[in-house]
């Protein structure tokens, strides 16, 4: 395997692992997105 | 540990924008009622010290009546830990009669007060003149004039709270009950009105001047039964006509930068997997939604100027009257309007609503509003779809399609919103009491700040979510690899190569080659099996398995659909990858039979599918919050989705019938 690969599946390893947080923490009412910037 | 002085008044008199002023702080503002429904912490220096200023909702009385109100209540009382130190009271100086009925429940509380004086300009042109000199011996404490969203007035306003907890002094209020069932008698009411017009009698100064005649005169119309509803269509049609000729230069800018960025990444890069990744992941995916912020930021200008001049308020008060007739008041539009933006927002303003009835029904039925992460589905859908046809040289039909497209969720909202009260057994809807407030010229810097936090947010989630689960579809559309495949087109490669072609035709010819040859590669990957297995689900949508996928992914956030179908349809287009643009890969897209995959009905299933699904986590995890329970999160989510498929199904037989499909 050359070090292109290695690269490609961490990455997809990274994606993965946050995208996994960011549902959670989205599930959670946490860090929503969309309107962390309001007064809301 | 710093003293806590709460900031206190009547909805919409500037509270939020004074905060901001004070701590440096962004908080959204807006000029119509109930735009907080929370508290803020900010960190306020001042003379001699620091405090922490504490922003409250609006509330006319601390008898509350609705969930944001109670705030405000429990925590000056002191019933959610220890009450503050100081109260800052900022009174509209043009409605100084309406705003000192609850500042004397606050001076009731016989907290050391400071009265802040608002909108001094506004009461100008309304010839009224408000001595704070005079209103300051009357009521016995520091009364400052300021002009929040012009910072005027603010460092007296520091120095007078500044004295004030140096040297506290309980405020003196007309003494009357101020909880309990005293408080809320009609005599207590009267007397506190009196009180009230006693403080100002000696204050106050009219003149016959201004009378706000402009406003009234404007109102006249844009408040009437027929006119105002005329006008509120027309000014809706303005907005995304605008969107459409304003936005549409920006984006064919922006879509040349993303590809000519992605080409300048991409040239140095050795073929392979990660080269791969990086063009039909990133440049492809996240790279399609990019091109997109020129007409987010479009859509949030005008959502700022509407709300900052004082419309929203107005198409309020217009709307009740529909609103009333399904058992809801123009209170629940508030929260529906702010739901065009983000259901986020929208679902947690529904605060304002004290008939829990009324709430829940619309928290239940705010995810239907088209929120601005709808409009890049739209937007690529009808760019590609729908003619770019005129009527009267004026009227665009994108346009047209586009406004009915946003109005679909309000439009399907009212008669959910009307079974949901049937079900709560509600009763009739509530009266609805809105104070209009002055229209005004909008905010440069308001405006301009909401128009930049929403580009940015858009960007910073093409960025992270999108990013991600791009990343994913790449990863389960590009393997496992079928070296079959792979056998058959270096044949088919090697063919062209010994062919006796120009060189030109042979790029061209195997370019062709390589985007089948990755079509075909993902027909066996694992996206395309499980899109094989979900296709007969959505097949009476009109959609192939490819558009399947790519609705599923979008199951977290709606918005990850550009870049889903940009990673699909991008790297399988066949067409000259000189632009980024969607919309000719999607034109592009062949059924296994050679038929084009998307046509008008198609794109039609498609965006009615996204208008009414319910494709947001955050969205169902802030109902869960708000009404306290799972369940009606999970109900939500279930009837929106079926409600979703079935309108998005009837869409598309219907448009089959009619020709649409062909």
């Amino acid at each position: 395997m050359n070090i292109q690969n290695w690269i490609v599946g961490l990455i997809v390893v990274v994606a993965i692992l946050y995208f996994v947080r960011k549902t959670r923490r989205a599930a959670a009412g946490k860090g929503d997105g969309h309107c962390n910037k309001c007064s809301h | 540990m710093p003293k806590v002085v709460a900031l206190v008044g009547n909805p919409n008199v500037g509270k939020t924008t004074l905060f901001n002023a004070l701590t440096g702080q962004n908080l959204r503002t807006g000029n119509y009622p109930g735009v907080t429904v929370t508290r803020s912490a900010g960190s306020w220096a001042i003379p001699g010290t620091k405090v922490q200023l504490i922003d409250l909702p609006g509330s006319y009385s601390l008898a509350a009546h609705s969930p944001d109100e109670a705030l405000v209540t429990q925590f000056l009382q002191g019933q959610k830990g220890p009450r503050p130190d100081a109260l800052l009271v900022i009174v509209d100086a043009s409605n100084p009669e309406r705003n000192f009925y609850f500042l004397s429940q606050l001076m009731d509380l016989g907290l050391p007060t400071v009265l802040a004086l608002n909108m001094v300009d506004v009461a100008a042109d309304k010839g009224l003149r408000v001595d704070p000199a005079a209103l300051q011996k009357a009521l016995g404490i520091p009364v400052i004039a300021i002009q929040a969203s012009r910072g005027d007035g603010l460092a007296a306003l520091a120095q007078a709270v500044a004295e004030t907890l140096l040297a506290p002094q309980a405020a003196v209020g007309p003494g009357l009950p101020i909880d309990g069932p005293g408080a809320t008698e009609p005599d207590c009411i009267r007397k506190r009105y009196a009180w009230s017009r006693q403080q100002l009698v000696n204050a106050i100064e009219r003149s016959q001047k201004g009378a706000m005649k402009l406003s009234d005169r404007a109102d006249r119309i844009l408040t009437h039964r027929v006119w105002g509803s005329l006008a509120l269509i027309l000014i809706m049609g303005l907005v995304f006509q605008s969107i459409y000729t304003w936005s549409q230069p920006l984006m064919d800018g922006m879509d040349k930068l993303v590809s000519w960025l992605g080409g300048h990444l991409l040239a140095p890069l050795p073929p392979g997997l990660l080269k791969e990744l990086l063009a039909d992941g990133l440049v492809a995916g996240a790279g399609a939604v990019v091109v997109f912020v020129p007409q987010i930021a479009v859509l949030f200008l005008f959502i700022a100027l509407l709300e900052d001049c004082g419309y929203m308020a107005r198409s309020a008060f217009l709307m009740d009257r529909l609103f009333s007739k399904l058992g809801l008041s123009g209170r629940s539009f508030i929260p529906l309007l702010s739901s065009f933006a983000c259901a986020v927002p929208g679902v947690m303003a529904t605060r304002t609503i004290a008939d829990r009835k009324e709430r829940l029904t619309t928290m239940l039925v705010a995810p239907l509003m088209s929120c601005s992460a709808r409009l890049p589905v739209y937007t690529v859908m009808i760019a590609a779809f729908i003619p770019a046809v005129r009527y009267y040289g004026i009227v665009d039909l994108r346009a047209i399609t586009l406004l009915i497209f946003y109005s679909l969720g309000l439009i399907v909202a009212l008669p959910i919103a009307w079974l949901l009260r049937k079900y709560f057994q509600a009763g009739v809807a509530p009266l609805f009491l809105i104070e209009l407030p002055s229209y005004k010229w909008p905010n440069l810097r308001t405006v301009l700040r909401r128009v930049w936090e929403q580009s940015y947010e858009f960007i910073a989630q093409a960025g992270t979510i999108i990013l991600s689960v791009t990343v994913i579809v790449w990863a389960l559309g590009a393997f496992p690899k079928s070296d079959a495949i792979s056998a058959d087109f270096a044949r088919q490669r090697q063919t062209i190569e010994q062919s006796k072609q120009t060189p030109e035709a042979q790029a061209t010819a195997i370019r062709i080659l390589e985007a089948d040859e990755r079509g075909a590669q993902m027909q066996q990957s694992y996206l395309g099996r499980m899109g094989h297995a979900v296709e007969p689900v959505f097949q009476p949508l009109g959609w192939d398995w490819r558009i399947s996928m790519a609705a599923i992914a979008s199951f977290p956030a709606r918005e990850v659909v550009i870049g889903v179908l940009g990673t699909i349809f991008n790297s399988t287009n066949t067409d000259d990858a000189e632009s980024m643009q969607l919309r000719g890969s999607l034109q592009n897209a062949r059924r296994a039979d050679g038929k084009p995959l998307f046509n008008i009905a198609v794109a039609l299933s498609l965006m009615v599918f996204f208008a009414l699904c319910a494709q947001c986590i955050s969205t169902l995890a802030v109902i869960k919050r708000e009404s306290g329970h799972w369940g009606w999160a999970a109900f939500t989510f279930t009837y929106m989705t079926v409600l979703a498929w079935i309108a998005a199904a009837a869409t598309y037989q219907i448009a089959a019938l009619l020709g649409g499909a062909g």
